[in-house]
């Protein structure tokens, strides 16, 4: 990203009081998911602002809710101990401690490229892969979040899309984006969950394919965002990068 | 004397962020005990903060119940090191708040969003004692703002309004807003800085 530290900070200021808005707080909130420096900011504006709620008086919620949360917890928990066939702990399942994660509270965490499917040569149907790869993203949401393999062409032409996950519900659709290095968004294109797809980036928009560019997946209306910009909530971001 | 004093308050400060960040180290090992009194600490502030934001009770629990269990799925991800949980509980909640107001049609007016609907900064309960010396701290960097730029972070923080709807409260034009929202936010960052 090119925007100074100050920058940075004013964006994460304006994204914890809540005046970033529109597509500007989305095309954030994908900076988030990936970019360490930009989490760290939001941290230190959580900490500041934080005691500003303090002038209203604290009042407990019903005995009720607490019993709803308890519940949720429980049925995410048996659904969890059933889908692995066996008794576990409540530690096995929030998982592994990662601290390196930092904040990820912010959103669901994709996790950034790799080579596993370039070893495994994964199918791709009617769309063939690159002939030269520059740069690879791997989108991987939580259980349940859609999952894409992003290939970028050696002259970035082409983008190459391998889906391996949920489709969107019906009526919606899954929309490619990069984020130029000021943080707004370009279309790239609309996804099919259903089969690996070679996408050709619109005029303009292939010369922001670089490594360490941050794409992302929105869920749009078909047909793709009526704005340009993502219109639906922005699902996973990954970080562009070198193939292995 | 004074220096003594600032001393002693953010002692309580730091033993208060670390009990709340203890209580999630705890949580997110299993105990399910601790992970009842971190909601003990937190719901009623974060339950005051969605009322007050949503005017909407039954809309405010939803919220801190979603808050809880969104916290619940990720407690290993918690970084004490980046800063404290409480902090981290109150983004969380704002934006849910911020995600239902954006998704509802509501229409500002002058009297309902007018600055007499504002929480008074100059008074704070006395049940929030727990960190009271950083509640402090802020109201007094809140009060070297001039009239206009406290208003506008105010509309944005306790009414949740984009800086559209706080133009149309405050008769102002968007550009104004915008420069008073930064201009404020620069002069918080260094204001809590020193």
């Amino acid at each position: 990203m090119s925007d100074t530290p100050d920058d940075l900070d004013m964006l994460a200021g304006e994204y914890v009081l809540g005046t970033l808005a529109g597509g500007d707080r989305r095309a954030f909130e994908a900076r988030l998911k990936v970019d360490g420096a930009a989490r760290a900011a939001v941290a230190r504006w959580a900490d500041r602002l934080a005691p500003m709620g303090e002038v209203l008086a604290g009042e407990a919620p019903p005995e009720s809710l607490w019993r709803r949360i308890d519940a949720q917890m429980q049925a995410a928990q048996s659904r969890k101990r059933t889908h692995r066939g066996g008794a576990q702990g409540w530690r096995t399942f929030i998982g592994p401690r990662n601290r390196t994660l930092v904040w990820g509270g912010l959103g669901a965490i994709a996790a950034v490229v790799l080579a596993v499917f370039m070893v495994l040569g994964p199918w791709t149907g009617g769309a063939r892969l690159p002939r030269e790869v520059y740069a690879s993203a791997q989108f991987n949401g939580e259980a349940g979040a859609p999952r894409y393999r992003v290939l970028v062409s050696a002259d970035r032409r082409t983008v190459h899309v391998d889906p391996d996950g949920p489709a969107p519900p019906a009526g919606r659709v899954h929309e490619l984006w990069v984020l130029e290095p000021g943080g707004a968004a370009r279309s790239i294109g609309v996804l099919d969950p259903s089969r690996p797809l070679n996408l050709t980036p619109p005029e303009g928009v292939g010369a922001f394919l670089q490594r360490g560019a941050v794409v992302a997946i929105s869920l749009e209306p078909e047909g793709g965002s009526p704005l340009d910009r993502p219109s639906g909530p922005v699902l996973l971001a990954a970080t562009l990068a070198a193939p292995v | 004397l004074a220096r003594k004093a600032g001393d002693q308050d953010a002692e309580v400060l730091a033993d208060a962020r670390r009990e709340v960040n203890e209580l999630v180290r705890r949580s997110a090992e299993g105990d399910r005990a601790a992970f009842r009194m971190l909601y003990d600490k937190l719901a009623p502030q974060l339950f005051a903060l969605a009322s007050r934001m949503l005017r909407d009770r039954a809309a405010a629990e939803d919220v801190v119940q979603e808050t809880f269990l969104t916290v619940w799925k990720r407690l290993d991800r918690f970084d004490p090191a980046l800063g404290s949980a409480s902090g981290w509980l109150v983004v969380i909640a704002r934006n849910k708040c911020l995600d239902r107001l954006r998704s509802r049609v509501r229409t500002v007016n002058e009297e309902e969003g007018g600055l007499a609907e504002l929480p008074d900064l100059s008074q704070s309960p006395e049940s929030a004692a727990i960190s009271s010396s950083e509640a402090a701290r802020l109201r007094r960097c809140m009060e070297q703002l001039s009239a206009q730029q406290k208003e506008a972070v105010l509309h944005a923080y306790f009414n949740g309004y984009t800086q559209e709807e706080t133009a149309t409260a405050m008769q102002a034009p968007l550009g104004t807003v915008k420069s008073w929202v930064r201009r404020a936010l620069q002069h918080l960052k260094g204001c809590l800085e020193t």
